[in-house]
């Protein structure tokens, strides 16, 4: 009998033990994957209008992509490491002419504008990430190789961000961004302005003394495109006399992806502008 | 018999004296050995001598299996960057053959200055996420909210078995990135202030500081294991995985 008792108290303390050890694992896991502990989030702009619910992903895909057309650019569920969830994961495949020296940059920053564009027309909290919860960039090379997963993700930023330079016209815009450069001494190559929901510029200029331009690399940043940022993102390429770049630098304010390639031979000498690690 | 004995107790101490000089002479050059053995396994030499770096890490060679993630839990007490520059405290995966990084953390600029264009570009405290892509590729930031002084976050870098590093701060799954090797693998816990050490000021605590490892499928205590590079930092001893990191 007493032997009895015993083995039924094992069996029960067994159970007990493997039943806890479970749900330790389960909470675990939840802790790891469960979006519980909210970022408060990044707002680039002072003025914000109150996010509306907006439509869905896929008709804010279809209305933004033939803006960037050539993105291939599909919507799906997060990949494997990923919880499952409600929001969408974009998947975009970019012609990258190569990924060293910092050549993809200015691709994938056009992808990085598509991906805000998709958040922040479906968007219906005040976090972006919310309605497009990452991404996944993969570049395609000229000889046709693709490099999966090359880049991608989402920063928690806040919805209904207000550009300053909403109402501005692209020749407007132009002639500013060339003013600007013109008082910096360094002379415009090439000036783009993308509008996916607004106006980005992308900026290529040429400096005939990097020693002197280097230092002072974050200043013009705020002077072309504002301290408070004026557009929904920019591109801007620095090269040396002879057409080198040694600079190349993106940001995209609605998905807060910043982007950053530095020549070796000018890294840590370019003002205002840095990378973290090694 | 006096003479005797007088003999033995100078005989002892010259003994004594001798196995000092021992003790001194390998305090000094174990560190030596244990950073010649780091190169020789392959390390790029990016933080030695680099003053804006002070860390402790783990690299593959120095741990009999594979090296696939770190995490520490950090309170940063304060980040005071001074005059163009930006100051952070991060968990950091680091492939030094293919320059492959990811690193989560926190990081604070002086308005008008970044990291990567937009990661502190507000003057504000911030977690954040940094990807740099393979082959020594370009660097890519992210943020993930404002940073509260002073509060616990468990930042973790690994990976669980998919192929990709990914990243989590108290739980919270961000960015993942496909890692291409392990074999130059390191597992960083760092303070880094940029553009020198005469413009950032910053204070965190570290502890329970672990590396992840597929070979064992669990965290280790990384303490045992580590180096460390102080630079300009006052780089606390670690005890019990945990320490303290000011500059």
């Amino acid at each position: 009998m007493q032997n009895r008792v015993n083995r039924t108290s094992l069996v029960v303390a067994g159970a007990v033990i493997v039943a806890l050890a479970a749900a330790t694992a389960a909470v675990g896991n939840a802790q790891r994957h469960n979006r519980a502990g909210r970022a408060q989030v990044v707002a680039y702009t002072r003025l914000r209008r109150s996010s509306s619910p907006g439509v869905s992903a896929g008709q804010a895909l279809t209305a933004v992509a033939s803006r960037l057309p050539e993105l291939a650019a599909h919507l799906g569920s997060s990949p494997i490491g990923y919880a499952s969830s409600a929001s969408p994961w974009l998947y975009v495949t970019v012609p990258v002419p190569s990924m060293s020296g910092g050549a993809d940059i200015r691709p994938f920053w056009r992808a990085d504008l598509l991906e805000g564009a998709i958040a922040e027309l479906s968007s219906r909290t005040s976090d972006l990430r919310d309605a497009v919860l990452g991404s996944t960039f993969s570049a395609e090379l000229p000889d046709g190789t693709l490099v999966s997963d090359a880049t991608g993700g989402m920063g928690d930023v806040s919805s209904g961000q207000v550009f300053a330079s909403g109402t501005e016209s692209d020749a407007f815009i132009r002639s500013q961004l060339v003013a600007t450069l013109t008082a910096y001494g360094v002379t415009p190559v090439d000036i783009q302005i993308v509008h996916v929901i607004g106006a980005s510029p992308a900026v290529v200029v040429r400096t005939a003394d990097i020693s002197a331009t280097a230092p002072r690399v974050g200043q013009l940043i705020d002077d072309l495109f504002g301290t408070t940022p004026k557009f929904e993102g920019y591109y801007l390429e620095l090269q040396g006399p002879n057409g080198t770049p040694f600079v190349r630098v993106s940001a995209s304010f609605r998905t807060g992806a910043g982007r950053l390639w530095i020549d070796p031979s000018w890294d840590g000498q370019i003002g205002g502008l840095m990378h973290m690690g090694r | 018999m006096i003479k005797r004995l007088t003999r033995r107790a100078r005989s002892w101490r010259r003994a004594r004296s001798v196995a000092r000089v021992a003790v001194v002479a390998a305090m000094f050059a174990l560190p030596l050995c244990l950073a010649a053995g780091a190169l020789a396994a392959g390390e790029r030499s990016s933080f030695w001598g680099d003053q804006r770096f002070g860390l402790y890490y783990v690299y593959q060679g120095s741990i009999s299996a594979q090296l696939n993630g770190t995490r520490a839990t950090a309170i940063v007490s304060s980040l005071t960057p001074t005059s163009s520059a930006c100051v952070g405290f991060a968990s950091a995966m680091t492939n030094t053959g293919n320059g492959q990084q990811m690193q989560i953390g926190g990081l604070k600029c002086v308005q008008g200055n970044s990291v990567d264009g937009t990661c502190g570009q507000s003057g504000v405290a911030i977690v954040y996420v940094e990807r740099r892509a393979y082959n020594f590729g370009s660097y890519t930031c992210y943020p993930h909210g404002t940073l509260s002084l002073g509060s616990s976050y468990l930042w973790t870098v690994d990976d669980s078995g998919s192929g990709n590093e990914c990243t989590y701060s108290n739980g919270t799954p961000y960015e993942c990135q496909q890692w291409y090797d392990t074999s130059a693998n390191y597992a960083e816990e760092w303070g880094e202030g940029q553009p020198n050490c005469s413009t950032f000021g910053g204070y965190a605590s570290f502890s329970s500081w672990q590396y992840w490892t597929l070979t064992w499928n669990g965290w280790q205590a990384a303490g045992p294991s580590a180096s460390a590079y102080a630079g300009c930092w006052s780089l606390g001893a670690i005890s019990n995985s945990s320490w303290t990191i000011s500059h």
